[in-house]
C-alpha cells in the first residue's frame, strides 16, 4: 500500500477536486506582461474596489470585428478612487459571440458571480485589460467556511501583502518579465495550493494591507 | 527469460519526460501564413523582420506545422469586418495600440487568436483560423542572446507568442513556453515535444500499440477476461513460419486479464513440437512487472509445458514458443483458474468522503460510473491509480457508449496531486476521450467522468505506448 494512504484523505481529495475544477474552467495561455510590485499596482491603479460580477455580455465592434466582453460589477466597497456609482462596467478584449471567438492570450475575464478585489488601471482609457498588470491587479474572494478570504486570480491563497518597491528587483524577482494569467505582483506572498485557503488573509485584512500601502 | 529482457530494454529506451501543456485550440491545417513587414531594426542591429522570421522558422523546423513567411505588411487588425472572424492570414506589428485599444502600462505583446467554436458557449476548444501578434511600440525592445537585460528581448517573446499561436500553453519546466520569460532564448526540448504532440514531426510518427511494439502480434481472445470464480477455457493455435520471430524462434502471444487473484493451471500441449510456455504480467505501460514472469518447458505430460501456481490479479501475456527454432504445428492451451478467495487484489482505498481510488496496473481497465460514485460539479468520478516504472509516451483512451466521456490525468507527487493536470473530452473517436503524453516514472491518477452532469454507464480504458 502506498504511503499516501496514511495521509489525511480529505486533503488529497480536496486537492484533486480543486485540480479538476481548475481543469474544467481554466483557459491557460499568456500574453507578455511586465512584472509589477504590489505597491506600484496599488499606487498606479486609478480605482480599487471590492465587488461582484452581476452581468457579463459580449459585443462585437462593427468596424474592427473585435469581440469584447463587458463585465458589470456591483460595487460593495471603494478602496481607492472617487467613483460613486453602485455598479461599474469594465470592458475586456476577447470573448465568444455567436459561436465565434476572439481570444487574447492570457486574458482572465471575471466570471459571473465572481467576487473579488479589482485594481482598475483607468476608468477613462480603453484598455485591453482594464485591470492593472492583468492578473496582478485581480484578486478573488473565496468563501472558507463562512470566512471570506483572498486568492490570486490563479487560485493561490494570499498570505501577506508587503511593500517591496525599495527592494532591488534582482532580489525580489530575478526575472524581469512575467507572463500574465496566473502571475502575481512582487510583494504578494501566496500558498501554492488552493487547499490552503484557511491560511489566506481575510478580505478585511487584505483591504487593511492595501490601505497601509496607500497611506505610505 | 529472453522476452522479459526484451520488454524491459524496449521500454527503457523510450525518451525522457516532458512537461509541455497543450490547449484545446489548434489549427486544422498544417500551415499558417504570416505577413511579416515590420519596419526598422533593433538597436543592436538586424531587422525585426529577420528576428521574427527566425522565430517562425524555429517552430517550423521541428514539426509538421509550418509558418509561411510572406514579405509585406498586413495590419493584424484588418479583415475582421463585422460578422467575420479571422482573415486566414496572420499579421505582426509594432503598434501603440491593439486594434485601437491601449496596451496599458505593463503589457509588452499580445497574441490575438480567432476561430470557430464547436458550440455557442465555445466549450471544448476551437479551431484557430487566425492569429495575430502585436508588440507594444511604447516599450524598449532589442534582439540579443543570453540573460535578460533591461530592454525586452524581441525574439524570445516572438517565439513564446508563436507557441501560443500554435496552441501551446505554459510548460512546467525550463522552456520557451514556461510561464516566465527567462534566459532561455531558443526552443527547448520540451517546447519541441509539445508542438510535435499536436502536429507531429516531419518524420512519420510510428504509432505503436501493444500488438506491435515488440515486433510480435498480440492476440486478445474473446474469452480473455477471466473473472472471479472457477473458470476453464481453451485456445488453439498453430506455430508457423509466418509467425513472429523472437530470438530466432516463432512466437504466438495472447493477452489475458485475471480480475482476481487466482490459482491458475495453464497447460500448453502439442503433438508436433516441444512447446515452451511464457506467462508475463505487464503493467499499465506494458512493462513486465518484476517477480511476475514465469516460464516452463517440460512440466506437463511428456514434453508439454505447464505453469501451475497462484498469481496476482492483472493482465498477462501468455507466450507460446519452443526451444526448437524450427518448431511449427498445432497447439492447444488450457487455462483453469480458481479464485477461491476473492475479493480482487486490485487494491481500492476508500475515504470517508466517498471517493475510491482503484489501484490497477493494467493497460486495459473496465469500469462503470454509477450514482454512488464520488461526485464533483454534479459529475460522477472514478479514479484509477497507475504506476509508471519507466519514462513512457502513452496514449490513454477512455471509451464509453453510455456517456460522453471526459478523461483526466494528474500526477501524485509527495502524496499530493502534483503539477500535471491534463483533461480531454472528445480527443478520441466520437465523443470518447484521449490523452497522449509522456509520463515520467511515478504515480498517476486517471479520472473518469462525463462531459455532462449526472451521466452513468460503463467504460473502458486502454493504455497504449507511442514511440517517439
Amino acid at each position: 500500500m502506498n504511503a499516501f494512504l496514511n495521509k489525511p484523505a480529505k486533503r488529497i481529495i480536496t486537492a484533486l477536486t480543486c485540480s479538476l475544477f481548475m481543469l474544467a474552467f481554466s483557459n491557460a495561455s499568456a500574453t507578455t506582461i511586465l512584472a509589477m510590485d504590489i505597491d506600484k499596482v496599488v499606487a498606479d491603479a486609478e480605482f480599487v474596489f471590492e465587488g461582484a460580477v452581476i452581468n457579463s455580455e459580449t459585443r462585437q465592434d462593427s468596424n474592427s470585428g473585435i469581440i469584447s466582453t463587458y463585465v458589470t460589477f456591483q460595487i460593495n466597497d471603494v478602496i481607492k478612487g472617487d467613483y460613486s456609482g453602485e455598479s461599474v462596467e469594465l470592458k475586456f478584449m476577447g470573448g465568444v459571440f455567436n459561436g465565434q471567438i476572439v481570444q487574447v492570450s492570457g486574458m482572465r475575464i471575471p466570471e459571473m458571480a465572481e467576487q473579488g478585489i479589482y485594481f482598475v488601471e483607468s476608468m477613462s482609457r480603453d484598455l485591453i485589460n482594464p485591470l492593472i498588470g492583468w492578473s496582478q491587479g485581480h484578486f478573488i474572494i473565496v468563501d472558507d467556511n463562512g470566512t471570506r478570504r483572498i486568492s490570486t486570480a490563479g487560485n493561490q491563497p494570499v498570505l501577506e501583502v508587503e511593500a517591496v518597491s525599495s527592494i532591488p528587483r534582482s532580489i525580489k524577482k530575478p526575472l524581469s518579465t512575467v507572463e500574465g494569467n496566473t502571475d502575481i505582483a512582487a510583494g504578494v506572498m501566496t500558498e501554492t495550493s488552493p487547499i490552503m485557503i484557511e491560511r489566506a488573509l481575510s478580505v478585511e485584512e487584505f483591504k487593511s494591507r492595501i490601505a497601509d500601502l496607500l497611506a505610505n | 527469460m529472453r522476452i522479459t529482457a526484451l520488454l524491459l530494454l524496449t521500454l527503457l529506451s523510450i525518451n525522457s519526460s516532458h512537461a509541455f501543456n497543450i490547449s484545446d485550440n489548434f489549427w486544422n491545417t498544417d500551415q499558417a501564413v504570416f505577413h511579416v513587414g515590420i519596419s526598422g531594426s533593433s538597436p543592436t542591429g538586424g531587422t525585426w523582420n529577420d528576428a521574427f522570421k527566425r522565430s517562425m522558422a524555429a517552430w517550423s523546423n521541428v514539426s509538421n506545422f509550418k509558418f509561411i513567411a510572406v514579405d509585406g505588411y498586413l495590419d493584424p487588425c484588418i479583415a475582421r469586418g463585422a460578422g467575420e472572424f479571422g482573415d486566414g492570414s496572420t499579421g505582426v506589428d509594432f503598434n501603440a495600440t491593439v486594434c485601437g485599444t491601449e496596451f496599458g502600462e505593463s503589457t509588452l505583446a499580445v497574441t490575438l487568436t480567432a476561430g470557430q467554436c464547436q458550440n455557442q458557449q465555445c466549450t471544448g476548444g476551437f479551431t484557430i483560423t487566425d492569429a495575430d501578434i502585436v508588440f507594444n511600440s511604447g516599450e524598449s525592445w532589442d534582439v540579443y542572446s543570453g540573460p535578460l537585460k533591461s530592454a525586452s528581448e524581441f525574439e524570445r517573446v516572438a517565439l513564446h507568442e508563436l507557441g501560443h499561436a500554435l496552441g501551446l500553453n505554459h510548460s512546467t519546466e525550463t522552456a520557451i513556453m514556461q510561464a516566465f520569460v527567462s534566459d532561455s532564448d531558443t526552443l527547448q526540448s520540451d517546447d519541441i515535444a509539445g508542438v510535435v504532440s499536436i502536429y507531429g514531426t516531419t518524420e512519420v510518427a510510428q504509432e505503436i500499440t501493444i500488438s506491435n511494439i515488440y515486433g510480435v502480434t498480440l492476440q486478445a481472445p474473446s474469452n480473455a477476461t477471466i473473472s472471479a470464480g472457477s473458470s476453464s477455457n481453451t485456445q488453439s493455435g498453430t506455430l508457423s513460419s509466418s509467425d513472429n520471430q523472437l530470438d530466432g524462434k516463432t512466437l504466438d502471444l495472447y493477452q489475458y486479464t485475471f480480475k482476481n487473484d487466482s490459482s491458475i493451471d495453464i497447460q500448453l500441449n502439442s503433438q508436433v513440437f516441444d512447446p515452451l510456455l511464457y506467462l508475463v504480467r505487464v503493467s499499465a505501460t506494458q512493462a513486465a512487472i518484476p517477480g511476475s514472469t514465469f516460464v516452463d518447458d517440460d512440466s506437463g505430460s511428456g514434453n508439454n509445458a505447464r505453469i501451475s501456481q497462484p498469481i496476482q490479479a492483472g493482465t498477462y501475456w501468455l507466450g507460446v514458443s519452443s526451444e526448437d527454432s524450427s518448431a511449427q504445428g498445432d497447439y492447444e492451451i488450457s487455462i483453469i483458474s480458481n479464485t477461491s478467495n476473492p475479493p480482487s487484489s486490485f487494491e481500492t482505498f476508500t475515504s470517508v468522503y466517498g471517493v475510491d481510488v482503484l489501484i490497477n496496473p493494467n493497460p486495459n481497465i473496465s469500469g462503470s460510473l454509477v450514482s454512488s460514485d464520488f461526485k464533483f460539479n454534479d459529475k460522477f468520478l472514478d479514479l484509477v491509480q497507475i504506476e509508471v516504472t519507466a519514462t513512457s509516451t502513452v496514449q490513454i483512451d477512455l471509451n464509453s457508449s453510455d456517456f460522453d466521456a471526459s478523461l483526466l490525468l494528474v500526477d501524485i507527487v509527495n502524496d499530493e496531486v502534483g503539477a500535471l493536470a491534463l483533461q480531454d473530452d472528445d480527443g478520441g473517436d466520437g465523443s470518447n476521450s484521449r490523452i497522449e503524453t509522456t509520463l515520467s516514472p511515478g504515480t498517476y491518477w486517471l479520472g473518469v467522468t462525463s462531459f455532462s452532469a449526472n451521466e452513468t454507464g460503463s467504460y473502458d480504458i486502454a493504455i497504449t505506448l507511442v514511440l517517439p
